[in-house]
């Protein structure tokens, strides 16, 4: 079974993947080399987000459905991740009342990780069931329900997930060298996913799901395939973010982390792991001057008001802008391997 | 009685959903957030601190306010992408719901407040059952409010002609029906049903910008009592708002909110086209 329709759309991912990934490797070395360390913290989190954006675009970019629920996939990855590899003696503490064992053993972080993407993505696989046999609009409805009944779960078992209160000892296992490399991973994984027949015929089906169907696509496969790969990279997000930062809570993994990434991969263009990228670099350093600006500074000699919030109406006045004027996003189609290839190897659009 | 009176409030946010749905085939996610802000509106005009006019003048005034940011956002902003695929209208208004957040929390603060109405905080005690007046009040409002909604588009002729949009946009169209304007029109109408279920939930407890989010739940109760059928929107919010606290005696408190979202997910695995179909009708 051929994964790709042909050897030039196999060339065309190789390509868009490598330079994207060129890219991404470039912001993260040249930040190691001159940041701070507090710019380090920043930037692994902006790499977590990339995560996030790329795993939303395997399922919204070539479906056309608004999935809400990423945040919690992203979660449930983290503290599936925490609870295997955090210490025993930490978790005793931690978890005093914690179920079925859960605080009496440790793994190492490999295992962990390995464990937390299987019952990630198997969660995902179930609600996936649920999902792709809804059209557009039921679709996102139950993803929104799926966002809060996890984040209730989270807030609630506080005996497993400590809820509010940071869930802390996790030992610290990546650093950015480390999700420099998963970021370029997800981002060969993303593309090659888009070019893949696969990718192609759910992209048909998304634009028009009878004639796609009438060729003999089989939408539901191909969409739950799409969600468990997406939750799968969700997953993979979570668990980055835990293994670097070392406590989570159940607060981020909700509305606000929601709408911040998708403004992210609605900006860039979500068709697109280019656009994706795009935005997620975009929103990152954008939002960073916003919240300068938040804090009401001095510049040239004018003083500005606090403005607090700021960052939330700029995340919503960027995505009603974007969806009123160029509602592909900024890029739509392209690919920034098009920039180089043009005339050839370049499918017409 | 309070889960009652919490149902009607979502039964109303429901129906804005419904009402939009029927007349546009888009889905309003900010209507959540439409509700919170008719509900700061409303506390603005009519409170002491703040404006303090007569309460009777402030409501009129404050769902004239509200009508005009519905229709404003279909103006300025929907239909400019008309046309476009479903997905930008969603990410739209659930961008128009954040901005209407931010505002109201800049304007008002993030400070719960509550409307301070003639009835609020007096009791009735009847046959040795203490009833909030104001619970009683969101109920009987909320009823009459249905049944003028129901008498408006079973016998006028623009609710005539609402209805036969919503089942199909282009023969109304052919038969002379001016689709675009009436679809505004709904917006307005949108607008004026989020601005009184504000007015409901500020009566019956305090405000603050997060509250929009019930949005999500008035959206459960819309799934739930069939998309696209008005009765069963508020049938789904009466439902709602009386599993909530009966399932907070049962199974506890941390997991009542989560009953809407089970329900739900139920529904749409057992019942795909809610309590009240709409699908039956349409044939005919």
């Amino acid at each position: 079974m051929r994964i790709f329709q042909s050897i030039r759309s196999f060339k065309n991912a190789v390509w868009g993947a490598s330079l994207l990934s060129i890219l991404v490797a470039g912001i993260g070395l040249l930040v190691i080399v001159f940041g701070e360390k507090y710019h380090l913290r920043l930037v692994y989190a902006a790499y977590v987000n990339l995560l996030v954006v790329l795993g939303l675009q395997v399922f919204m970019g070539n479906t056309n459905i608004t999935n809400l629920s990423h945040s919690a996939f992203m979660g449930l990855g983290a503290y599936v991740a925490a609870i295997c590899v955090t210490p025993v003696t930490i978790k005793k503490l931690s978890l005093p009342d914690a179920p079925w064992g859960l605080n009496t053993f440790e793994l190492d972080a490999f295992s962990s990780a390995i464990i937390s993407l299987t019952i990630t993505g198997f969660l995902a696989f179930l609600t996936g069931l649920i999902i792709v046999r809804l059209s557009g609009i039921g679709a996102t409805i139950v993803t929104i329900a799926i966002l809060v009944i996890v984040h209730s779960v989270f807030m609630h078992r506080t005996d497993i997930f400590k809820g509010k209160q940071a869930f802390f000892g996790i030992p610290q296992v990546f650093d950015l060298y480390s999700i420099i490399i998963i970021s370029i991973g997800v981002i060969f994984v993303a593309r090659f996913f888009r070019e893949s027949k696969w990718g192609i015929q759910l992209r048909a089906s998304s634009d028009d799901d009878t004639s796609a169907s009438a060729m003999g696509v089989n939408i539901f496969n191909l969409r739950l395939f799409a969600w468990t790969l997406g939750g799968l990279i969700l997953a993979m997000a979570g668990i980055c973010y835990a293994y670097f930062l070392g406590t989570i809570s159940a607060r981020p993994f909700y509305f606000s982390h929601v709408f911040l990434t998708l403004a992210m991969l609605i900006l860039g263009g979500m068709r697109s792991i280019t656009g994706a990228v795009l935005g997620t670099i975009m929103i990152t350093f954008g939002l960073e001057w916003v919240r300068f600006m938040e804090t009401g500074p001095v510049l040239i000699g004018i003083k500005f008001p606090e403005m607090l919030g700021l960052s939330g109406i700029t995340l919503g006045a960027v995505i009603v802008l974007i969806m009123v004027l160029r509602n592909g996003g900024l890029v739509g189609n392209f690919e920034i391997e098009q920039m180089f290839l043009k005339g050839r190897n370049v499918p017409k659009v | 009685m309070s889960g009652l009176a919490s149902g009607c409030v979502y039964g109303l946010v429901a129906l804005g959903f419904v009402l939009i749905y029927k007349a546009t085939e888009a889905i309003n996610f900010a209507q959540g957030d439409f509700m919170m802000f008719g509900a700061f509106i409303i506390i603005w005009l009519a409170n002491e601190s703040f404006l303090g006019l007569p309460f009777l003048f402030a409501i009129p005034f404050g769902l004239v306010i509200m009508a005009l940011i519905s229709a404003s956002f279909d103006k300025l902003v929907l239909q400019r992408v008309a046309g476009e695929p479903q997905i930008v209208i969603v990410i739209l208004t659930i961008a128009a719901g954040f901005i209407l957040r931010f505002f109201a929390g800049v304007i008002w603060g993030y400070e719960p407040l509550s409307l301070e109405t003639p009835i609020v905080g007096k009791y009735l005690s009847l046959g040795g059952v203490v009833l909030s007046l104001a619970e009683i009040g969101v109920i009987v409002l909320t009823v009459m409010f249905t049944i003028t909604l129901y008498i408006f588009f079973s016998f006028t002729k623009m609710g005539v002609a609402l209805m036969a949009i919503s089942q199909n946009q282009l023969a109304a169209s052919h038969v002379g029906i001016p689709v675009r304007k009436l679809q505004s029109f709904t917006w307005v109408l949108a607008g004026i049903v989020a601005g009184s279920a504000g007015i409901l939930y500020a009566s019956k407890g305090a405000v603050d910008p997060s509250v929009g989010l019930i949005g999500i739940k008035a959206f459960a109760a819309a799934v739930i009592g069939g998309f696209g059928s008005l009765p069963g929107a508020l049938l789904g919010g009466l439902v709602i708002g009386i599993v909530e606290p009966f399932s907070a005696r049962f199974i506890g408190s941390g997991y009542s909110h989560l009953m809407p979202y089970i329900i739900l997910l139920l529904i749409l695995f057992l019942k795909p086209n809610g309590l009240i179909s709409q699908v039956r009708s349409k044939k005919v």
